[in-house]
């Protein structure tokens, strides 16, 4: 069963519909996003696990903020995958997790723009 | 509260969960600061008031436990709240280890975070008010606080101040209301002992059958009525202080239980077969003589060498009257802190000049008395009801003599008979004797005979018409 991208409601019970604290969580979340990956790509390049495990349980924390049960899920996947030192499903996983995140953000820009 | 007590740091190396944690907490009136490793925390809460921390667990190179610790060894009294995005049974037992507040998992609902951070908040409020009570109580106890100027009073306590620090047990005499239970604390809060217990009990106050399991606690179904074990004022005080007061009254089957203890360092409850091992200064204090007691066989000689280690004798207040300014004032601010009063001179001298056979409990009592009485600022003598008997009469060691007033009575009544006077000549007689020792003062000589003071104004005129030839009216004398 396909989890959805966001739960809007439960996200703006959780910010107080505060949709200036959104704007910039949203603007944060984009930045760390793009440092994060670029990290995962370099630990997986020298298959660190350590690091990539490191990166999953931080992005886990990251992306709880959103209310997003697709990427959570999409997260957990590579957090296991890398834990399990598994090469080849963390690289499939981190695909998944990107198309996730890609389209938590579309939502959450969607999001955004409606409530303004 | 103040705004630095309600003051937030959240410490996360996630941006995200950062910004917002702190705007919710914001919106929940604390105020907030953010660290995104733990050395930064450490930074910000060495050089910030703020006691409340909620933390991340993993972060990198200094965790949350690491960061918990730190701030425990900095400031004891902060609470740190750890997060987790994976809980499990690991990391809440070391959270718990770390002397954490509470232990959360993300996401953290912020709602439930600041209920947590209202109840840490309490916390450190009631060990705030905590530490200022035991402050104030280790002041008010002070020896420091124990002033007097009668030189035998000082040598007392310069002994007293000798001795606090030592284990040795402690006999303190004197007359009622010297302040030997006053004198006990003191000696407990200036002893290393200070913060462990002090547990005081009078032998008097509690029956004899009881006194047993009171001091030494009992089993369940020791005796009837022992529904459930209890510990005993010995194990209360563990590593303090039991201070026994009046224990010249105690039976004489527990003055032989009571040397045991003493002896062995061990108690046993009432209907046990174990003994327990206990670190307990003993102070113990009586206003009797107890070598007469001895002599009478009322009192055990070993358990008298055993308690009178240090003998420490409290001066009746009529042999340190020079304390007695100070004592009054203490008592004023006491009973009339927000209200400052003051007496006057006459009533000073009054004062100086009473027997005080209760000595400074019944200078207190007098005082709030005063108090409660007059409203002005400044109290008079009469506001004190000062015994207006002879001062050699109020003495205890007048007491003995107690039947000589009693002959004058007896023989006043007879002398009363014999003339067959009536009740209201009797009545007269009496109040002109008051009046009489009282120098004429209606007041306070309305206060010994029970009337209103216009009672006996009334009773002047009426005397006065009836030595004009009019007849006294009955209900003159009525009380107040």
């Amino acid at each position: 069963m396909t989890r959805p991208t966001l739960d809007a409601e439960d996200l703006l019970r959780a910010i107080d519909h505060d949709l200036e604290l959104l704007r910039r969580m949203f603007d944060q979340y984009r930045a760390s996003l793009e440092k994060e990956y670029l990290r995962i790509e370099r630990a997986l390049g020298t298959r660190d696990y350590a690091t990539l495990r490191d990166v999953a349980h931080k992005l886990e924390g990251m992306l709880g903020n959103f209310s997003c049960p697709a990427a959570i899920e999409a997260v957990q996947r590579f957090h296991h995958a890398a834990r399990d030192a598994d090469e080849a499903q963390t690289r499939a996983t981190f695909q998944t997790l990107q198309l996730r995140t890609q389209e938590l953000s579309q939502a959450l820009a969607a999001q955004l723009q409606n409530q303004a | 509260m103040s705004n630095s007590v309600r003051s937030v740091l959240v410490v996360d190396d996630d941006e995200v969960t950062l910004e917002r944690l702190t705007t919710a907490l914001a919106c929940r009136d604390f105020e907030t600061l953010r660290a995104k490793n733990a050395q930064e925390a450490l930074d910000v809460f060495k050089n910030h008031p703020c006691n409340l921390i909620v933390s991340d667990i993993k972060m990198p190179e200094q965790d949350g436990f690491d960061l918990a610790q730190k701030i425990r060894e900095l400031r004891p009294e902060a609470a740190v709240i750890l997060m987790t995005a994976h809980s499990s049974v690991d990391s809440a037992i070391e959270a718990i280890r770390a002397g954490v507040f509470d232990y959360i998992t993300k996401p953290v609902d912020a709602n439930e975070l600041s209920v947590i951070l209202e109840r840490a908040l309490e916390r450190a409020q009631l060990i705030d008010e905590n530490r200022s009570l035991r402050r104030t109580l280790e002041s008010d106890n002070s020896l420091g606080n124990l002033h007097t100027k009668s030189e035998k009073m000082m040598r007392v306590l310069a002994l007293v101040k000798k001795v606090a620090g030592t284990n040795s047990s402690i006999l303190i005499t004197g007359e009622s209301g010297t302040g030997k239970d006053v004198l006990a604390r003191a000696i407990h809060f200036s002893s290393p002992r200070a913060k462990k217990p002090f547990v005081p009990i009078n032998c008097t106050a509690i029956p004899a059958e009881l006194l047993e399991s009171e001091l030494f606690g009992h089993v369940r179904g020791a005796f009837t009525g022992a529904d459930a074990t209890k510990r005993g004022l010995f194990e209360e005080a563990d590593g303090g202080t039991l201070f026994l007061d009046e224990i010249g009254d105690m039976s004489a089957a527990l003055q032989a239980k009571l040397l045991r203890v003493l002896q062995d360092g061990k108690v046993r409850r009432v209907g046990s077969n174990e003994s327990k091992s206990i670190d307990v200064r003993v102070l113990a204090a009586t206003n009797q003589n107890l070598k007469d007691a001895i002599a009478q066989g009322r009192f055990r000689e070993d358990l008298f060498y055993r308690l009178n280690v240090i003998p420490i004798h409290l001066l009746p207040l009529r042999e340190r009257r020079e304390d007695i300014p100070a004592l009054v004032t203490h008592f004023l601010e006491k009973y009339s802190p927000t209200h400052p009063r003051t007496l006057s001179a006459a009533a000073m001298q009054a004062l100086l000049q009473a027997n005080w056979p209760g000595n400074i409990r019944e200078l207190e009592n007098t005082i709030e008395r005063a108090l409660a009485i007059s409203d002005a600022p400044a109290l008079e003598a009469e506001d004190f009801l000062l015994d207006v008997l002879p001062a050699a009469a109020s003495t205890p060691a007048a007491t003995g003599t107690a039947a000589e007033p009693a002959q004058s009575l007896d023989s006043f009544l007879a002398d009363a008979a014999e003339r067959n006077l009536s009740l209201k000549e009797v009545t007269n007689l009496y109040i002109d004797e008051i009046l009489r020792r009282t120098q004429g003062n209606k007041l306070q000589a309305a206060r010994i005979l029970g009337v209103n003071r216009t009672t006996l104004y009334r009773r002047e005129e009426n005397h006065e018409t009836t030595q004009d030839g009019e007849e006294e009216n009955d209900s003159t004398y009525s009380r107040c």
